[in-house]
């Protein structure tokens, strides 16, 4: 059943079905990665519900340190 | 030519407008060259605030108006082939390079990647420096 009521981009407005339950647009769980099964952070700031993926399904990154960062200014030819 | 730009470059570019980095930014500007670059590595840039000494709202205007195509978040799923040639750490590059379809990777990090192993393994990805891709344009 499509929950989805009004789309307006980035914001639609979802219907909350028995025990709270509620469905994530397909578009949005694709986009961030989300499938059937995982585990998400729900968050409560004030009266908003913020959801967010694990950030573990994203690929790591390196964290460049200061000195490294000089390096790359004294390489920096152009 | 579409070029897959790594945070090194993109920082250096920030704090230098001299450099070769910011002249390679000023080709993507001018439509000489297709600069991309992923979510990932704009989130490699927006650790060092402190450093670069902006806050991440300059930061990310900066990389707005560098015109620089930001592709989304590369996954691990994305970077499954690459893992165990690379270090993990720097894996997004080669996948988000390679699923970008292009032809260079620019970086100035000569520890980690401007490696003559590491060049060979991602042929025929070309890894280069800022200084050998504007060598491309004289």
């Amino acid at each position: 059943m499509n929950q989805a009521i009004i789309n307006n981009n980035q914001q639609e407005w979802l219907k909350i079905l028995g025990k709270g339950m509620v469905t994530l647009p397909k578009k949005w769980r694709d986009e961030l990665g989300i499938s059937s099964g995982d585990i998400v952070k729900a968050k409560k700031e004030g009266n908003k519900v913020v959801i967010e993926p694990q950030k573990s399904k994203l690929a790591p990154y390196r964290v460049y340190s200061d000195k490294e960062i000089d390096e790359f200014l004294k390489d920096d030819i152009a | 030519m579409r070029v897959y730009f790594d945070a090194s470059v993109i920082i250096a570019s920030i704090l230098s407008s001299t450099g070769g980095s910011s002249k390679l930014l000023r080709y993507v500007k001018n439509n000489k060259i297709v600069g991309i670059t992923s979510q990932t590595a704009v989130d490699e840039v927006l650790e060092k605030t402190e450093k670069l000494k902006r806050s991440k709202k300059v930061i990310e205007d900066f990389i707005v108006k560098s015109r620089l195509l930001v592709r989304k978040h590369i996954t691990l799923k994305e970077i499954e082939p690459y893992k165990d040639s690379v270090h993990i750490e720097d894996a997004h590059l080669i996948a988000g390079a390679v699923l970008t379809k292009c032809k260079y990777l620019v970086s100035l990090d000569k520890k980690h990647l401007l490696r003559e192993d590491i060049k060979d393994r991602f042929l025929p990805l070309l890894l280069v420096s800022p200084k050998e891709l504007l060598g491309n344009f004289k």
